[in-house]
């Protein structure tokens, strides 16, 4: 999918300008950007909902692109079952009578996104984390090379981010779909996309999320408080004046250290104050702590 | 996947209330006839007969015009009377027969009069599509529709003040009119409006479908939200204006219906729900007949009375029971 010279935006209002972007097969891209910067509008334009104010995008083609947007769907009586079938409209006729073929590209796509157990429910006795698995399902069954998905992992828990990001790059990987996703989420996105389009101004910068980090266009884009986005650490203030010298390694040593520099000690390899790990047991000026919490209120005393 | 096929045929059921009411409605009257004569008696063919199929046809009508308006504007409460439809063609009509200046109820044949009713629903139909691209609310909407339908009414209001005596007899006669005051022409133009209005919508029952997603995702499933809006606008403003021509305004048929049907089969997909709106639509207006003629006695309610005693509950009922109304 190829968009050149695109300028989107509604009237007078141009979110982005003169954009050349390009969506690979096999891709997962993650479309950041601070809240309100266009990116539900690039996705409508993309899907063909919206007129471009000018450029080229390819013409709406319901059996090339499918989308999950933001808009919710309220309907009392709907099954998750029928809002799949959706999703097989493109290739029905009038009478929308279901061939064996699409009776299994729709179990496929149950199969894939793990909802079978939910398929005869009402779709407003959903969590919003299942209503967005349906969606993604609906997606599917649609059978195309393009998914554009504005926003799907809004309002989930960790687990439910997860499980939609890894299912999405699995499809990018194993179908060959390329998927452009619409989010805000850093952390994750940074983690599981090839690659990033970055919202800068009216433009999109393109690359691989990990050269965007170093040459600080995340930085300048999100003009991060207290984040620290080349270690993904949140800074804290050191507001005490002991230094402390951590011996210890693992998960237990960077979770000491996490809970040492937010309490607003230092810790560097000359500390003053010497904390070691042990297993089981943290030992400072020869007293043994079985929690982090009791090391803290008496590091708090030293 | 069991309990959807048991769903596809519970509209069987619909279908044999269907005929049961239509034989009880023959059997009732202000004159007992025997049931053993229901065939051969006269007053039976010559006067209930015509009454039973406009019941059936009209509420078919206005059934599944309201099933139509509610999946177009996604709006549990739309309906022919209440966005004003039913007004316009009374509108219609009343300039028909009142400003027609000696083109009184004999020169106006039963299609002039279907024809100029459904031009006026489509009228009104067509400016509240319109301001609903940008009143995006559907409160705002349906407050809308009672206005509009406040302000034909009093058009026709004025019309009548102005208008000569023997035209405004024929229009009162016209105003009055019920299930009870049709001819077989009528019956014959309003039985090929009914059945014309319900195939296009079958025709359209895809887009119908996809529409209740929202107009962003019919478009991106291959529906064109341009097209079936305008098939829905000839197909409800027919339905509607051929009822309204020969039926005068009924109430509460089109909104209730609908939500009725639902609460026996409840389905979104309109492949099951319009036959079964259609049935059902036949179904409560001859139920709401059969109860006005006061089985037993020789009074009889009119109509619209007892439609809105019906529809009303049903519509309080439904609002409280689940604090708001989804389609």
């Amino acid at each position: 999918m190829k968009a050149e010279r695109l300028t989107v935006g509604y009237g007078e209002l141009q979110l982005f300008k003169d954009l050349d972007l390009q969506l690979r097969s096999g891709e997962l891209v993650c479309f950041m950007g601070p809240n309100g910067c266009g990116k539900s509008t690039l996705i409508k334009t993309l899907a063909g909902l919206l007129p471009p104010l000018s450029g080229s995008i390819p013409k709406r083609d319901e059996k090339k692109v499918a989308v999950v947007l933001t808009d919710r769907i309220q309907s009392q009586h709907m099954t998750v079952n029928e809002l799949i079938v959706y999703g097989r409209y493109p290739y029905l006729g009038w009478d929308l009578k279901l061939s064996d073929l699409d009776r299994e590209i729709i179990d496929q796509s149950i199969e894939l996104v793990h909802i079978r157990n939910l398929i005869n429910k009402k779709i407003n006795e959903l969590s919003d984390g299942q209503m967005q698995m349906v969606m993604i399902a609906r997606a599917l069954a649609q059978d195309t090379p393009v998914l554009l998905l504005d926003e799907p992992t809004a309002h989930l828990d960790l687990n439910n981010r997860l499980e939609i990001m890894n299912l999405l790059r699995k499809l990018a990987r194993e179908k060959g779909k390329s998927i452009l996703l619409a989010t805000h989420e850093l952390d994750l996105a940074l983690q599981t996309a090839d690659s990033v389009w970055l919202a800068s101004g009216n433009t999109i910068k393109t690359g691989v999320p990990e050269d965007l980090v170093l040459d600080g266009s995340f930085d300048r884009v999100f003009q991060f408080k207290g984040y620290d986005l080349k270690t993904g650490r949140v800074q804290h203030e050191v507001y005490r004046k002991k230094t402390i010298k951590l011996i210890g390694n693992d998960a237990v040593y960077l979770w000491t250290k996490n809970a040492l520099e937010r309490n607003g000690f230092e810790v560097t390899t000359t500390g003053e104050l010497e904390v070691i790990i042990d297993t089981n047991e943290w030992r400072c000026n020869g007293k043994k702590f079985r929690q982090l919490e009791d090391l803290l209120l008496a590091l708090d005393q030293f | 996947m069991n309990k959807g096929k048991n769903a596809d045929f519970k509209w069987l059921w619909l279908a044999v209330a269907l005929v049961a009411l239509f034989f009880l409605r023959l059997f009732f009257g202000s004159v007992h006839v025997p049931a053993a004569e229901i065939f051969s008696n006269e007053l039976v063919l010559k006067f209930r007969l015509p009454i039973a199929v406009t019941c059936v046809l009209a509420g078919s009508a206005l059934a599944v015009s309201g099933l139509l308006m509610q999946t177009l504007f996604r709006n549990a409460l739309a309906g022919p009377d209440v966005l004003g439809l039913t007004s316009g063609s009374s509108l219609m009509v009343a300039i028909l027969i009142l400003a027609g200046n000696g083109f009184s109820m004999t020169f106006a044949t039963p299609w002039t009069l279907a024809i100029a009713a459904s031009v006026g629903a489509a009228g009104v139909f067509l400016l509240i599509l319109l301001i609903s691209q940008y009143v995006n609310d559907n409160t705002s909407l349906l407050i809308i529709g009672l206005m509009i339908g406040a302000t034909t009414a009093s058009v026709v209001g004025v019309l009548q003040y102005v208008s000569r005596a023997e035209d405004l007899q024929a229009f009162m006669i016209w105003g009055l009119g019920s299930v009870g005051s049709t001819n077989w022409n009528e019956i014959i133009v309003l039985s090929v409006i009914a059945i014309a209005g319900t195939i296009l919508s079958l025709i359209n029952m895809k887009s119908l479908n996809a529409l209740l997603l929202g107009e962003n995702y019919a478009s991106t499933v291959g529906v064109s939200v341009k097209r079936s809006r305008l098939l829905i606008l000839t197909s409800a403003s027919i339905l509607v204006g051929g009822v309204t021509a020969f039926c005068g305004p009924i109430a509460f048929v089109g909104l209730a219906v609908p939500h009725l049907v639902r609460i026996i089969i409840p389905t979104t997909n309109h492949k099951v729900l319009l036959p079964s709106v259609f049935l059902g639509g036949g179904v409560l207006l001859l139920f709401c007949d059969i109860i006005a003629q006061l089985p037993g006695s020789t009074q009889v309610l009119p109509l619209n009375a007892v439609t809105s005693m019906v529809g009303a509950p049903v519509v309080i009922w439904l609002i409280i029971k689940n604090r708001k109304v989804n389609i």
